[in-house]
């Protein structure tokens, strides 16, 4: 395991949201502006792994922002629901794939298994959190943010 | 030229599609699969160019659908191009093994559109 892993998360999501969704991470000075996730009305998605570790990673957006992240995807003025959500799902599935090889050993390898929407009186602390370590951070994005959750064991 | 894409994510099959259409090849059907089943199915019933799969699906992976297309005596020579996450390199190298051109997922529209004709070049030679 890395010491920054925080950071080599950040990273990989901020590339994932720039060249997936065309969406860009505010500066430092545009952060304390941003708009805080209002937690009742955020949707979660959430990939599983196995094999050489454990555990979820866990993406936690407005409605607005999975709106976003679809019509950017699709260069599409409309989405449908299941267009938004399977977005939501492949972004999770992206990022979780390219943090996957922190956990590799020499002789296991991580297997993450397909994303998934979380319902919504699922918390992510109890159905992926117990007795596992927990990695978590913000991408503040021009069109909101973007709260991620990696659990591991 | 006829084209199978699977991937269990509409969304990512759209950019595909869009990114084959806006290439200059000639594309004249695009069939769609959510998985490596379904795709299998796709394939044997139709006559296809070029696969472009995903790895990481529901029911059958791309791994297990690629193995099935290079045991089949009469679809073993298509080329096949992976869109993944995977960044092990004894599984990537396990792509290349069976014949398969791999794209890393996030991808630009132009390292699609790149690999794409690399391996449509390849189709063209023959």
């Amino acid at each position: 395991m890395r010491n920054n892993f925080a950071e080599e998360i950040y990273d990989i999501a901020v590339e994932t949201f720039e060249l997936m969704c065309f969406m860009f991470p505010l500066d430092e000075d545009e952060v304390d502006d941003a708009t805080c996730l209002d937690q009742e009305d955020a949707v979660s998605a959430v990939a599983t792994f196995d094999g050489a570790a454990e555990g979820a990673m866990v993406l936690r957006v407005s409605p607005e922002l999975v709106s976003a992240i679809a019509l950017n995807m699709l260069g599409s003025d409309d989405a449908t629901i299941e267009q938004k959500q399977g977005a939501l799902c492949e972004i999770v599935n992206i990022i979780c794939g390219n943090i996957a090889p922190f956990f590799t050993t020499d002789k296991d390898i991580c297997y993450i298994r397909p994303p998934r929407i979380m319902g919504p009186g699922e918390d992510p602390d109890v159905t992926f959190g117990m007795g596992k370590k927990s990695e978590k951070l913000s991408v503040y994005l021009d069109e909101g943010l973007a709260e991620i959750t990696v659990y591991y064991a | 030229m006829n084209v199978l894409v699977v991937d269990d994510c509409s969304v990512i099959r759209y950019i595909i599609i869009r990114t084959l259409k806006m290439s200059g090849l000639k594309v004249e059907e695009i069939y769609q699969a959510e998985n490596g089943a379904q795709g299998l199915h796709i394939l044997d019933k139709n006559q296809i160019d070029l696969i472009i799969i995903d790895i990481n699906m529901p029911v059958m992976d791309g791994m297990d659908m690629l193995k099935e297309i290079r045991s089949n005596r009469e679809k073993s020579h298509l080329p096949v191009m992976v869109v993944s996450t995977e960044s092990n390199e004894k599984r990537i190298k396990s792509f290349g093994r069976l014949g398969a051109e791999f794209v890393h997922k996030p991808f630009t529209p132009e390292r699609l559109r790149d690999a794409v004709l690399q391996i449509t070049g390849v189709i063209d030679e023959k």
